[in-house]
């Protein structure tokens, strides 16, 4: 075909009906301004699938054997994975000059530390934090443990493989490339073990709350550019985990352009010098 | 922390307010919380407000409150509900033109506006003439956005307005009603400075061959150039061939034609945005290409930007590939306009940038490079796609991808898989190897038949079809397999066999002890119309999974046998797929208009619309109250009540 090939249109109601099937199985919001991305990139699952419309589409998920994991695939695809290591360097450098040192005052006993990283995709972002930790002398010795979570299970293959393209690496100076990994086939590098070692991946349903219950408390939780994807109520759900999960004291950092407001008023807004975060009340 | 707390208080009082009934008794807590600090506060209380029937004494206490001065959130709040009150509220409004207060004038001009009925022009177009300025504009303003002959001849009369905003807000009104006036009256407006933007735009919507040229003149000077940008999306359409030849003309001499196209490009500006992107399409310059991608905001701009990427042909797709660090920052709209042109636009020349892209480590790009390599149907795509086999996710689409290179390239392709089908066999190679090879593959196949891995023995099934002497008997043995996997890719394989083989093989498969695989066999026997299997059929539609029954159903409405008493039962079944699927097969029987009715206030949308819909193309005029009050209960669906009151209009279109 040529550049005459035709598109198949998602009319209102086809869209609330995946929107429905959607926000039931993730919290996942698929907001109108979606429709344009959804039309294009779900256009390529009904031609591998033989589906006419995105009303069979919509019955498909709900009724075919292979349905759960096509939902999977299908938020898979308009849910960006996009990420990268280093990413939001501003906070991340808060995290270590700030954060860090309050963290490593409450934990000195312990020699600790517990961190999380939800919605973690491919896994630039924990082990962009093991990076951040595993040479810090301050907490040299200590136990790290990093956990990431995704609900697409793709990605998280691709976080456990732990190799990169160009594109993971562009906020990657040459010596941080240098000093973390090592090259592989085809221009791809792989992080080195030992950086892969304190992270651990897993997972996870944000709303599945009695998985969620299996979860340790944490220290800090790092949850970036997650809660955009999801409505009002669902966001409020998962702040509530995330309050639950974290210790007394514990601190939550969201996207640049993310907030509590409206969600809860548990958290206390804590002011440092390079970014805003949240804490849970406690000593 | 104090701020978070005066935040708790308000969304405390927005939570009380949101569990208030919506109904007559709420109007005097609704009319306070128009005072409220908070403007989420207000803004609930307004919709509320303006959701509820305009009785005097509401209105009354609301034109009051436009007096307050010492409270403008207040004011503001209660012009917003007066606009979404309708024609009740007209009187008083009228009469509010003529109070001494001219900022309540104001009000009045710009409620009526918002309120856009017609029985508002006359005394519009009498406050025209006000003593108060700011009132005289949000008169002319207000006719633009209620238009009808009168407006528009007070808004054309304007134009010739001794004050300048009254010009302007006559040139935007007309604008906004896209209503084109004739070219003498707007030339004069066109080079003064305090119109020109607002002229050049309404000039977008003048048809006529001097007022394309005058915008492409335009175009090539400096001090007009972006205003005609403006006129050229204010139309909202493509240029004509004639235009655009002329166009390039005009701009050839231009010399920062690409910077200052960029710029427009990237605007904020709807308009010029949109006049940009015609623009670049007319000037086909594939350097372009990253800009016109990454100007797309959505659904509005998508089609035209696509269309643009298209015209700048293979060298525009050449420059999108050229960096793949700027097209994997593309923001996500932008970038699916992006890989549509690609796939669109892939040609052999392209090869390199998309291998590049399948390695780039990003899987969307990855993916996009496996799909478009396929349309490349170029030799040396067929390495980096057989490769990609180790990816379970792109081997999909290097599966596809090497059955369109085959039919250029056949012996390569088969070259290049054979070591693949030779050893561990993978479930996306079995499938390539079949539909590429067709009866050749018969030896793999029966291999991946007995495969321990069930996915490899359900790519074997589905092969098979390609392959017909072979495909019975494989078919056979699969609808025996232990794996429901295995099972399901023969019965929807069958479906596809000529109506005499399939037909033995489809009994089998309607007595299969898993539903997935009774659900694909319904549907495998309504495509191949096996009227053996009617009575089977009749009797799965009582099945307890839902999915059989659905099958079941369209099987037997396939083969035009599905009976008023199973319609019936369907329309009262537990789950709300098969309510609609009754709904639309019993549309021509009449026999379902009672349960339509009832299912008017299912606790599903989806099945009210559905039921609606029913109703719009078969009930008689006794449905439409209820439909009506169906259409009023949904307060809170945007999507369902737009869609019943859709059947609404057809049924009073019918009745």
């Amino acid at each position: 075909m040529g550049p005459t090939d035709s598109r198949l249109e998602m009319s209102a109601e086809e869209l609330h009906l995946l929107r429905d099937l959607f926000q039931q199985a993730s919290g996942f919001l698929l907001r109108e301004d979606l429709k344009f991305i959804a039309e294009r990139r779900l256009a390529s699952r009904l031609e591998l699938l033989g589906l006419r419309d995105f009303t069979a589409y919509a019955r498909y998920l709900r009724f075919d054997a292979r349905g759960p994991d096509e939902l999977e695939s299908a938020i898979d695809l308009l849910v960006p994975h996009e990420t990268y290591f280093f990413r939001e360097p501003t906070q991340l450098r808060c995290f270590e000059e700030e954060l860090m040192p309050l963290v490593e005052k409450k934990n000195e006993r312990t020699r600790s530390l517990q961190l999380w990283s939800a919605g973690c995709s491919t896994g630039e972002e924990p082990y962009t934090l093991s990076m951040l930790l595993l040479d810090r002398p301050t907490v040299k010795g200590w136990d790290i443990d990093i956990l990431g979570t995704d609900l697409s299970r793709k990605a998280l293959t691709s976080a456990r493989k732990a190799e990169y393209g160009p594109m993971a690496l562009r906020a990657t100076t040459p010596e941080q490339k240098e000093k973390f990994f090592q090259p592989v086939e085809g221009g791809r590098v792989t992080l080195l073990p030992r950086f892969r070692e304190p992270v651990r991946f897993g997972q996870l349903n944000l709303l599945d709350t009695s998985a969620a219950s299996l979860l340790p408390r944490f220290d800090v939780i790092f949850c970036r550019n997650v809660l955009i994807y999801f409505d009002q109520a669902t966001r409020r759900r998962v702040i509530e985990l995330f309050f639950e999960r974290l210790n007394r004291g514990g601190y939550l950092l969201l996207g640049h352009s993310e907030n509590l407001l409206q969600l809860s008023t548990r958290f206390e807004l804590v002011q440092l010098e390079g970014d805003l975060v949240y804490r849970r009340p406690g000593p | 922390m104090t701020w978070l707390q005066a935040d708790a208080d308000a969304e405390g009082r927005y939570r009380a307010l949101d569990t208030l009934p919506v109904s007559a008794a709420a109007i005097p807590s609704l009319l306070s919380a128009l005072h409220d600090d908070s403007w989420r506060v207000r803004r609930l209380a307004a919709d509320r407000l303006g959701a509820l029937e305009a009785t005097p004494a509401t209105v009354a206490q609301l034109v009051e409150m436009l007096g307050q001065r010492d409270d403008t959130g207040a004011r503001n709040a209660a012009a917003a509900v007066l606009a979404q009150l309708g024609p009740a509220v007209l009187p008083a409004i009228i009469e509010l033109l003529g109070h001494p207060d001219p900022d309540q004038r104001k009000f009045a001009a710009d409620i009526l506006g918002a309120l856009r009925l017609p029985d508002a022009v006359a005394p519009l177009v009498w406050a025209l003439q006000d003593a108060d300025p700011n009132v005289r504009t949000a008169a002319a303003e207000a006719l633009g956005h209620v238009g009808g002959p009168d407006a528009r001849r007070a808004l054309e009369k304007l134009l010739s307005s001794r004050d300048v905003l009254l010009r302007v807000c006559a040139l935007e009104g007309l604008s906004e009603l896209r209503l084109p006036v004739p070219l003498p009256m707007l030339v004069p407006l066109l080079s003064d400075p305090l119109t020109r933007r607002s002229a050049w735009r309404l000039l977008g919507h003048v048809h006529h061959p001097t007022a394309s040229m005058l915008t492409v003149r335009a175009l090539a000077l400096r001090e007009s150039r972006d205003a005609a940008l403006v006129s050229i999306g204010a139309s909202g359409t493509p240029l004509s061939s004639e235009t655009e030849a002329e166009l390039k003309i005009a701009l050839r001499p231009v010399i920062d034609f690409i910077p200052w196209l960029e710029a427009g490009l990237a605007s904020g500006d709807e308009e010029k945005h949109l006049g940009a992107l015609l623009v670049a399409r007319a000037a086909a310059d594939p350097r372009l290409a990253l800009a016109v991608a990454g100007s797309v905001r959505g659904s509005s701009d998508g089609e035209v930007a696509l269309q643009t990427l298209l015209r700048l042909g293979l060298d525009g797709a050449r420059a999108l590939l050229s960096s793949i660090e700027a097209l994997a920052d593309l923001a996500a709209e932008a970038r699916a306009v992006a890989a549509d042109a690609i796939v669109r636009l892939a040609e052999p020349p392209l090869c390199d940038q998309l291998i590049a892209l399948m390695d780039s480590g990003d899987p969307e790009l990855a993916e996009l490079g496996a799909r478009a390599l396929g349309r490349t149907r170029a030799r040396q795509a067929i390495a980096p796609l057989v490769r990609s086999f180790d990816d379970d996710t792109l081997a999909m689409h290097a599966w596809r991808s090497l059955v369109q290179i085959a039919q250029t390239w056949p012996d390569e392709v088969r070259a290049a898989l054979t070591p693949l089908v030779g050893g561990k066999l993978r479930p996306h190679a079995v499938r390539a190897w079949g539909e590429i090879m067709g009866p050749l593959a018969s030896e793999v196949i029966k291999r991946a038949l007995h495969d321990p891995q069930e996915t490899v023995r359900a790519a074997a099934v589905e092969a098979s079809l390609f392959s017909p002497k072979d495909s019975v008997s494989v078919l056979q043995a699969a609808l025996m397999d232990e794996s429901a996997l295995v099972r399901r890719a023969a019965t929807r394989t069958v479906g596809k066999l000529a109506p005499a083989q399939g037909q033995p093989l489809l009994a089998r498969a309607l007595r299969d002890a898993d539903p997935t695989v009774l659900a694909l066999a319904c549907a495998a026997a309504g495509e191949l119309g096996h009227r053996e299997t009617i009575a089977r059929l009749e009797e799965l539609s009582r099945h307890v999974d839902p999915a059989v029954v659905l099958a079941a159903l369209e099987g037997l409405a396939l083969m035009s046998r599905l009976s008023d008493e199973l319609l019936l039962r369907a329309a009262g079944h537990g789950d709300a797929e098969v309510i609609k699927l009754a709904f639309t097969l019993g549309a021509d029987r009449p026999l379902l208009l009672d349960k339509a009715v009832a299912s008017l206030q299912h606790a599903r949308w989806d099945v009210r619309v559905s039921a609606g819909r029913l109703l719009a193309v078969s009930a008689g005029r006794e449905s439409l109250s209820a439909l009506q009050d169906a259409v009023a209960r949904e307060t809170t669906d945007g999507v369902a009540h737009e869609l019943l009151s859709e059947a609404v209009e057809t049924l009073l279109r019918r009745v």
